[in-house]
């Protein structure tokens, strides 16, 4: 269980993140969504541990994240980046087994665990290209079998599908809810307001540094909060194919 | 490991005996294999094996070429072990012991003890200054990127080249006062040399060579993760700052011992680890043991090279690495743009 | 003049030579007939010094009144050698090796006793003055062994040398000069006089030396001066147990008799170095005699310039054996004088024009690398000097004017009559 209590990020003047306290169960799939600059991004940053926080604490389990040594916290939660650039020509394989590196087990383990989750991602055609070569859909993929092989309870998503065309967007989230229903906690950051809504089990609504809504699509998501945010017209209607969930649209002006 | 990398480990060790013996056995005073072995039987343990060397061969042996070649060994394994780690760390290919300042503060160290005159410690004295140079340029750059606990890669970068540009002016001024004696001295030492090889210099080098073939490929596996990016490398579990604090202070160590005695030698630690990756792709677990092999069989043949090619004179070793290391370098560029896309 | 000197020089010399040399227990009653010998073969030509006509000798007593001084000097009370004479060391002792405990040197020592080596000097003839002497300078046979002092560095012991490496070219004339070329087995670049030391096998140049390269000729002997380097070969030669003497190179015109001196006792002539040492000296000081009321009258500013093509221009200063040489002539250094120039700078306009010599000396390479007097001229501030607008340059041999050895003194001369030349006219 991974929870946010009262988490302050300040840099300089600005607060990006504001007092924010949010708790996330296992099982579930959170998406965060809101406009730019609303402090989503930094609050992952705060959650992964990548950052830590002017005030408040973020806890696993309730441990302190920053009382946890880095191996072991690489061995609780794993974090989908938005893109990776490597400089040398890896392959694929390679990269997938680098989420490996957290547990000391064998190299035979490793490899079913690598071997597994390339499976689930079905990119075993791309196993021994190199990285480099791949196009951002195939990195992308790439990025979350290596986060599978990490084989963690918490999985932060941070903008996976943001150059990704919508047959990859698709894949990634169908991937990523599957990690949900397989028990783990994931948490994704996502721009589009309609993938979290298909795929999230709840969705929690930021705008400047704070949480605005909390809760299911269906309760959280309505016109005039997002016009409020997004600054400019979006009216919501039910998806036509799928019952209970919303689907956001720009309205006409 | 992938028996490909084993392969080559092999492959690379034999080249490197192969050169250890060739660089014994050939020079002005030429001595056959066979005789290389007897004398250092003798040597060694006493045992004679027949005397079918003169004693001016086991002089020239034991004096003069052993110490030489086990320095070319030493210094070519600490330049192409740091060179790889550098590489690793800082994710840049162009990366070698020069861009965090060890080479040029070196320099700086060596001309300024020769310019200056600084005699304390009398044949020691360059080799000294080179190294406490070297030392400081690297802590230099280090101090200037460090902020808030982080060092940002570019911003160590970037100071780097500050650095090598202040020594650069430094050595400048330098030589603009020297006289014609002492610009002698200092050009003779910036173009390279293992030729003052003598068994004190070799008993200096190896402690920091040997630290640094024990300590940097443990990191291995890091230096892979490393290539994910930082924050990725820290989600993997790896503790970012202490490990690219430890490769760049035991690369500096070794990277400045090996300038120290041996003056500035470019290209092996940038030449010799993507000649390795080109074989056998950029896993560090292959690549750090492969690159010290390599570099210290390339720096021992080119120092071959250097005292065969125009004998009784010696050609530069730091010349006959930039002849070898500068076509190689281009070609080794264009392929890789070739295969993989390049360096985007 | 120098007939009489060498005499009385050589006289003392057979004097105490016999109680010196029977010391360690050597009989030699060989050594009047060499006296004698001696006297009657001077050659006037050896080394190309213009020895002045006997008509123009100077003050004998003074001189050898000197050189007795010196005969006694170097040989103290009853022949007996005392230390403070030349850092010379005579031990019936054996003296271990200098550098750490290695093995024994490289060579067999050949040690050639006074008993056999003076006297084959006694059986050359009388005919032809100049051939004899070459055979009697030739045939002089070495005292060994001998323990001499090394530049920093402790004493030497030198027992064979019958195979020589020469390190610079000034030590080269030397032992050329004293009978020694035969036994050198290779040299630097810079000995290529006399001819015979052209084609000696070549060990590369002196500053830039490779301890292998000069190993495989099997020295038992290398010796050269403080020019020599990378310092680190000369202890890599050490190290591999040859015998290394260094002589200082000098800075002053006085050094080049106290080299030959050197150079000789570190080869086991020591008499004969000591000879010759004195000759030269004694010629120094006639030559620079000679000249004194030219150079006291007219007092020339003269500038050298060291070139080697565009890149490398220098003027010289104090300190420097051009500037030994310079002075040597009478004439006033300018470079070091007028722009208190310190051993070589890179020739900026300023400093010419500071200077402002009379006359300017240039080495004959050097100035062929810039192109010849044309060439020279073209170089910022030269034909801002006097001796750019009269075109004055004097260029010589490079080794001849500042080796400080044997030519000196002729080389001396050479300079001060091509300084004074246009004033005697």
């Amino acid at each position: 269980m991974l929870a946010a209590s009262n988490v302050t990020v300040r840099i300089g003047q600005r607060d990006l993140v504001d007092g924010v306290s949010v708790t996330f169960r296992p099982g579930q799939l959170t998406a965060v969504v809101g406009p730019n600059g609303a402090g989503k991004s930094t609050l992952l940053a705060v959650l992964a541990g990548d950052l830590t926080p002017t005030a408040g604490t973020v806890t696993i389990a309730h441990r302190a994240i920053c009382e946890i040594a880095p191996k072991r916290l690489a061995q609780l939660r794993s974090v989908v980046p938005q893109h990776t650039a490597p400089m040398f020509s890896f392959s694929v394989r390679q990269i997938i087994t680098m989420g490996r590196h957290p547990w000391s087990t064998g190299a035979d383990d490793d490899v079913a665990f690598v071997d597994a989750a390339i499976n689930h991602c079905g990119i075993a055609a791309l196993a021994d290209r190199s990285f480099p070569t791949l196009s951002g859909g195939e990195q992308a993929l790439v990025n979350l079998a290596r986060v599978m092989a990490q084989n963690t309870d918490i999985v932060l998503l941070d903008e996976p599908t943001a150059a990704l065309d919508v047959g990859h967007q698709e894949l990634v989230l169908t991937l990523a809810s599957r990690l949900a229903r397989a028990g783990r906690t994931v948490i994704v950051v996502v721009h589009d307001v309609n993938l979290a809504c298909r795929f999230a089990d709840r969705i929690v609504v930021m705008a400047n540094g704070r949480v605005e809504r909390d809760g299911t699509p269906v309760d959280v998501i309505d016109g005039e909060l997002l016009s409020r945010l997004y600054r400019t017209p979006i009216c919501v209607v039910d998806h036509p194919f799928s019952p209970g969930v919303p689907l956001v649209l720009p309205a006409p002006i | 490991m992938t028996a490909r990398g084993r392969t080559l480990l092999s492959a690379l060790t034999v080249l490197l005996i192969a050169a250890f013996v060739l660089g014994l056995g050939r020079g002005a005073v030429p001595i056959s294999p066979l005789d290389v072995l007897a004398i250092l039987t003798k040597r060694l343990s006493g045992r004679n094996f027949g005397v079918g060397f003169t004693e001016q061969q086991d002089a020239v042996l034991w004096t003069i070429r052993l110490p030489r070649v086990l320095l070319a060994l030493g210094v070519g394994a600490a330049l192409g072990l740091s060179g790889a780690a550098l590489q690793g760390v800082f994710r840049n290919p162009l990366a070698d012991p020069g861009l965090i300042g060890v080479s040029s503060g070196a320099a700086v160290g060596a001309v300024g003890s020769i310019v200056l005159g600084f005699h304390a410690l009398g044949l020691w004295s360059v080799p000294t200054a080179a190294f406490l140079g070297a030392l400081t340029a690297a802590a230099v750059v280090f101090r200037a990127a460090h902020r808030d606990g982080r060092v940002e890669v570019v911003t160590l970068v970037l100071c780097g080249v500050g650095v090598n540009a202040l020594c650069g002016a430094a050595i400048g001024l330098l030589t603009s006062i020297a006289d014609d004696d002492k610009l002698r001295n200092v050009s003779f030492w910036q173009l390279g040399s293992v030729g003052g090889a003598t068994w004190e210099l070799v008993r200096a080098l190896l402690p920091f060579v040997v630290l640094a073939l024990l300590a940097l490929p443990r990191l291995a596996d890091e230096l892979d993760l490393f290539v994910l990016g930082e924050r990725e490398a820290r989600h993997l579990g790896v503790r970012v700052e202490r490990t690219r604090l430890f490769v760049i202070v035991i690369a500096s160590l070794a990277a400045g011992a090996a300038v120290a005695v041996a003056g500035i030698l470019g290209f092996v630690g940038l030449i010799v680890p993507h000649l390795i990756r080109l074989i056998n792709g950029p896993g560090h677990r292959v690549l750090l043991p492969a690159s010290a092999l390599g570099g210290a069989a390339v720096l021992t043949l080119a120092d071959l090279a250097a005292r065969t090619v125009t004998v009784p004179r010696e050609v530069p070793l730091g010349v006959m690495t930039a002849l070898l290391g500068a076509p190689v370098f281009l070609v080794l560029l264009r392929r890789t743009r070739q295969t993989s896309g390049g360096f985007a | 003049m120098t007939m009489a000197m060498t005499v009385t020089v050589l006289g003392c010399g057979g004097i105490w030579g016999p109680i010196v040399l029977t010391i360690p227990g050597d009989p030699d009653e060989s050594f009047e007939p060499t006296i004698a010998h001696h006297q009657t073969s001077l050659t006037p030509n050896l080394w190309g010094v213009q020895l002045p006509r006997l008509g123009r000798v100077a003050d004998p007593p003074e001189v050898s009144t000197s050189s007795m001084s010196n005969g006694s000097r170097l040989r103290g009370v009853l022949g007996v050698p005392t230390i403070a004479s030349m850092d010379l060391l005579r031990s019936p002792l054996t003296h271990r090796l200098t550098g750490r405990g290695v093995l024994v040197t490289l060579a067999v020592a050949l040690v050639v006793t006074a008993a056999t080596g003076v006297t084959a000097s006694a059986q050359t003839t009388t005919t032809g003055q100049g051939a004899s002497a070459e055979r009697a300078v030739a045939r002089a046979t070495p005292k060994l062994p001998i323990r001499v002092k090394s530049v920093g560095n402790e004493v030497v012991e030198v027992t064979d040398v019958s195979r020589i490496v020469v390190l610079n070219g000034d030590v080269n004339e030397i032992l050329y000069a004293l009978g020694m070329g035969d036994r050198i087995v290779a040299n630097d670049i810079t000995g290529y006089f006399p001819d015979d030391a052209k084609k000696k096998p070549k060990i590369g140049y002196q500053r830039t030396l490779s301890a292998e390269a000069i190993l495989s000729f099997r020295p038992t002997l290398v010796i050269g001066n403080t020019d020599a380097g990378p310092p680190a070969v000369l202890t890599q030669l050490r190290g591999a147990g040859v015998a290394v003497v260094i002589v200082e190179a000098g800075d002053d015109v006085a050094d080049a008799p106290k080299k030959i001196r050197r150079v000789g006792a570190a080869v086991g002539l020591m008499n004969e170095g000591d000879a010759l040492g004195d000759k030269i000296e004694t010629q120094l000081r006639a030559v620079q005699k000679k000249w004194s009321d030219a150079a006291n009258r007219y007092e020339p500013r003269a500038a050298f310039l060291y070139l080697r093509g565009p890149r490398t221009q220098l003027l010289g200063g104090s300190g420097t054996r051009a500037n030994a040489m310079l002075l040597g002539a009478g004439a006033t250094d300018a470079g070091a004088f007028y722009a208190n120039v310190k051993g070589y700078v890179p020739i900026t306009s300023e400093a010419l024009v500071q200077a402002n010599p009379d006359v300017i000396v240039v080495l004959d390479d050097g100035l062929e690398s810039v192109g010849g007097i044309d060439g020279l001229m073209k170089i910022p501030g030269i034909a801002l000097t006097k001796a750019g607008q009269n075109k004055r340059i004097l260029s010589f041999d490079d080794l001849k004017l500042l080796e400080l050895g044997p030519r000196t003194p002729d080389a001396l001369d050479e300079l001060s009559r091509a300084l004074y030349a246009p004033f005697k006219k």
